[in-house]
């Protein structure tokens, strides 16, 4: 067990310096190239003032970027743990009747919610919140001084729905698809003959087989997560890293796209570690 | 007595009849699809007009809220806001058809440059390096460097369709090695067909086939990803839902349809076509494909 964590820490070590390679080709291909910058990537020093931070915590060191991190933790923490939690039980349910003429309803209302641009939807929540309940309407509005800091969770759950609902989408349909194309397999038609009944089959047939596969699936989702934290931190103008990550775009900060992507990365890296490790334990490479 | 024999046209279009029959449902759902596209692109004659134009507020501004004559209610130069809708979705869209072809088209040359191999582990290499894709978050964020930095609607396209050929190759390698196990190919090696004569008349079409249902599906994947940016200021000079949503927010006390209905339509239109695609790609049994946008 231990050679293979350290064989897979090296694999998730070896992809996160192709990422730094490719993010600062990216970088350098963006602002030097077809931004015709004056400045370039090789020129940047770490140890200057982080720009793009003083704006969003006041602060232009370092140290005010784990604060955001915090944040953006917090809400992919809710919307990927719903997406496992709805995502697969939605999907196994959606796979188990499927003999029945129209179990696909059960995957549309996810596809149709996905749909929806969630920078648009958590901005009519915060209009909705401001001029009907009358309570702060966008992230920034209000900074709670004393005693639980109960927005903050508020605030966290309006971003993770969105982004929530589009991993589920995703997760649902990728579980119900995979065990579908199982029980499609001759083993199944056998199994029907030699009497056994369809829950049997599915349960612990199907589904046992299909463990390390299904556990496969876990991570998929996480990369779509915090694509979309980018768009909807900025819409419901919550300090996060997707925020930290625009202004730096707009403020031709390199070090803070770098250090944000490297981010990102990481916790997918992370993921699909914990994930390998779970798989190996259970006898699945 | 009459000759019961029949002509090479009648046997050709029985053929074609019985093949329209068996694809009935991806006819029928391509029909609804280009149906779609058709109504947003017969909207009205402002598309010539700038957003810079567009998203300001006059000192007196024109707006009216939505009404029998203006469904969404017009913008601050007095602007019908439906019809901008829908002149900003079908560029969206028409965006993300070009990024989508385009991207599927570089896969496929991609997997073709490895097809013709005779080693049995042909895409690894391809495979290995889409797998470093996994870890750029839906590898969003090159797209919002190149786009964002200076490179514009063309860098837009570009990144998109390589980011889709990135993540897509992979895929159509696997249908590749799927369809050598069939047994129709198995047995066309037996017989002596050459490799190259199997790939081309049996593997390609198949292929080709089932990238009709990926293309249904990335086009309002990519639409979306393109409103988002457009959203946030990255979306060049041109008409886009997220370019007006960004407005709205702007004059949300004045004028709030501004904010609010853009984002309806593009939710609506967007669930249309995700979910005619998401059919399309069944009735052709597309199979899973890792979604990255």
């Amino acid at each position: 067990m231990i050679r293979f964590f350290a064989r897979r820490l090296l694999v998730m070590f070896v992809r996160l310096v192709l990422v730094a390679i490719i993010l600062v080709i990216a970088i350098e291909l963006g602002y030097g190239v077809l931004g015709n910058s004056d400045v370039h990537i090789w020129e940047v020093r770490f140890s200057d003032p982080v720009v793009p931070l003083s704006e969003l915590s006041g602060d232009s060191t370092w140290e005010e970027l784990v604060p955001l991190m915090k944040n953006s933790m917090l809400i992919v923490g809710l919307a990927w743990g719903t997406t496992l939690l709805v995502g697969y039980s939605w999907g196994i349910l959606a796979a188990r009747l499927r003999q029945f003429k129209g179990h696909h309803f059960l995957l549309v209302p996810w596809l149709v919610l996905a749909s929806v641009p969630g920078f648009w939807w958590v901005i009519q929540v915060a209009i909705y919140s401001y001029f009907e309940w009358e309570r702060p309407g966008f992230a920034n509005e209000v900074v709670v001084e004393s005693g639980p800091d109960l927005m903050q969770w508020w605030n966290a759950v309006v971003v993770a729905i969105p982004l929530g609902v589009l991993g589920i989408s995703v997760q649902m349909r990728n579980v119900s698809d995979r065990i579908r194309e199982e029980a499609g397999l001759p083993f199944v038609r056998g199994l029907h003959r030699a009497g056994y009944s369809n829950s049997d089959i599915f349960y612990k047939n199907i589904l046992h087989r299909l463990t390390g596969q299904l556990i496969r699936l876990s991570d998929e989702t996480l990369p779509l997560i915090l694509g979309g934290l980018i768009f909807v931190e900025v819409a419901f103008r919550f300090e996060g890293m997707g925020n930290f990550l625009i202004r730096s775009l707009q403020m031709s900060y390199f070090p803070g796209i770098f250090v944000t992507g490297i981010w990102m990365a990481g916790i997918i890296g992370l993921a699909a570690l914990i994930r390998e490790v779970i798989g190996h334990g259970l006898g699945d490479d | 007595m009459k000759n019961r024999k029949q002509s090479k046209a009648s046997r050709h279009s029985l053929v074609l009849l019985a093949r329209a029959w068996e694809t009935r449902w991806v006819i029928l759902l391509a029909l609804a699809y280009l149906s779609s596209f058709g109504w947003l692109f017969t909207a009205g004659t402002v598309e010539d007009i700038r957003p810079s134009e567009i998203f300001i507020t006059p000192a007196d501004p024109e707006w009216k809220g939505p009404g029998k004559d203006h469904w969404f209610g017009t913008t601050g130069t007095g602007l019908d806001l439906f019809n901008l809708c829908r002149v900003s979705m079908a560029q969206t869209i028409a965006l993300a058809a070009l990024a989508s072809g385009l991207g599927l088209g570089l896969a496929f040359l991609e997997v073709m440059l490895f097809a013709f191999d005779r080693r049995e582990k042909r895409f690894s290499l391809m495979k290995s390096f889409a797998r470093i894709g996994t870890l750029m978050p839906c590898a969003l964020i090159l797209l919002i460097i190149l786009a964002g930095s200076g490179g514009g609607i063309t860098a837009l396209v570009a990144t998109a369709a390589l980011l889709v050929a990135w993540h897509i190759g992979p895929t159509l390698a696997i249908w590749f090695e799927e369809s050598e196990n069939r047994p129709d190919i198995v047995s066309a090696y037996i017989l002596g067909l050459s490799r190259s004569e199997i790939v081309t008349n049996r593997i390609v079409p198949a292929t080709i086939r089932k990238m009709v249902g990926v293309f249904a599906r990335l086009i309002p994947q990519i639409a979306l990803l393109e409103m988002g940016l457009s959203y946030l200021g990255f979306g060049s000079e041109r008409l886009s839902i997220g370019g007006l949503v960004a407005y709205g927010q702007q004059v949300i006390i004045e004028a709030p349809w501004l904010a609010v209905y853009p984002g309806l339509f593009a939710a609506v239109v967007l669930t249309v076509m995700g979910l005619l695609g998401w059919l399309t790609s069944r009735s052709l049994k597309t199979g899973r494909v890792r979604r990255f946008l």
